[in-house]
């Protein structure tokens, strides 16, 4: 392999004949088994076995917390809307149909939704007053602090959709189709969302690293 | 010309019905590349050409932002949250 190609990490990188690409290491959605297996455990709560729910819980927090932070940028507020999102999850428990964690990621996705229309209203969006102007910026170096801080401010500059749809790529390693799946859209917009927040966010990091 | 049918109003538009309520600004319409194309083929895990690829503007950041992003993913559940969560859920039965 040639020494200076380095794939992202937590990806698998195929190669065949100098072509070199990212693998997607995470699966798109849950496999059958594993969806009747929470719809025992749906039926378990159901019938008053109230801390069988813990199994949902633990089973699933992971990644519904990633996605609370990327979209929230705080943890404490990720660990708020995670909490009430579960507690309101089991009290609609009933209502499940299909995939549990598809339904409880909406409830968990428009918690954060509802966290970012409030924000919103002291925080001026990359629309509204962000626009870069130059784009002459080399790849320079970073440092792995200094990205952090910058990817942090300029995912909070973009759009909620935009930022949602590369959180849930790029920070949770979803697979368009699952992710179509899950904010009942089509691949094809999913695409154009993630396109348009790495565009976005190229601009704003180089800018700020200029 | 006819303009029959072109009322979104009437029609139900040809837009999803979960994106008529977004904001004019986070709707999926194109914008000016500034992130080559090879770069998101990369990202999109698609096989590319590695010559392109490290000659493409924005590799270096990307290949950096991919390491923040795959750190971030191994990110877990601070173990109290979910104590919190079924101790609420207790106390309101």
């Amino acid at each position: 392999m040639n020494p200076g190609v380095k794939r992202p990490a937590g990806l698998a990188t195929a190669r065949v004949r100098g072509y070199t690409s990212v693998v997607k290491s995470i699966p798109p959605s849950p496999p059958e088994s594993e969806v009747d297996a929470d719809q025992a455990i749906i039926d378990r709560v159901l019938a008053g076995d109230r801390d069988a729910f813990g199994i949902l819980v633990n089973r699933y927090s992971d990644p519904l917390y990633r996605h609370a932070v990327g979209m929230t940028g705080s943890a404490d507020d990720a660990a708020d809307i995670l909490q009430n999102s579960f507690i309101k999850a089991y009290h609609h428990l009933g209502e499940v149909r299909g995939r549990f964690d598809a339904w409880v990621f909406r409830i968990v996705a428009n918690g954060c939704k509802d966290w970012l229309k409030n924000i919103r209203r002291t925080h001026l969006s990359y629309e509204e007053d962000d626009q870069p102007s130059g784009y002459e910026t080399p790849d320079e170096e970073l440092d792995r602090g200094e990205l952090r801080g910058h990817l942090d401010r300029a995912l909070a500059a973009l759009p909620p959709s935009l930022r949602e749809a590369f959180v849930m790529k790029h920070v949770e390693g979803r697979s368009y189709e699952d992710m179509a799946e899950l904010l009942e859209t089509t691949v094809g917009a999913l695409k154009m969302r993630v396109h348009r927040a790495r565009e976005a966010l190229q601009r704003l990091l180089e800018e700020r690293a200029a | 010309m006819m303009h029959d049918n072109l009322d979104p109003e009437l029609t139900g538009g040809t837009e999803p019905a979960a994106n008529r309520d977004e904001p004019a600004a986070d709707r999926e319409v194109p914008v000016a590349a500034h992130t080559p194309t090879v770069i998101h083929a990369w990202l999109d895990g698609e096989r590319v050409d590695e010559s392109a690829l490290h000659a493409a503007g924005g590799y270096e950041l990307w290949r950096q932002v991919q390491a923040e992003t795959d750190r971030r993913r191994r990110m877990r559940t601070p173990t109290p949250i979910a104590g919190a969560i079924m101790e609420a859920i207790r106390k309101d039965a």
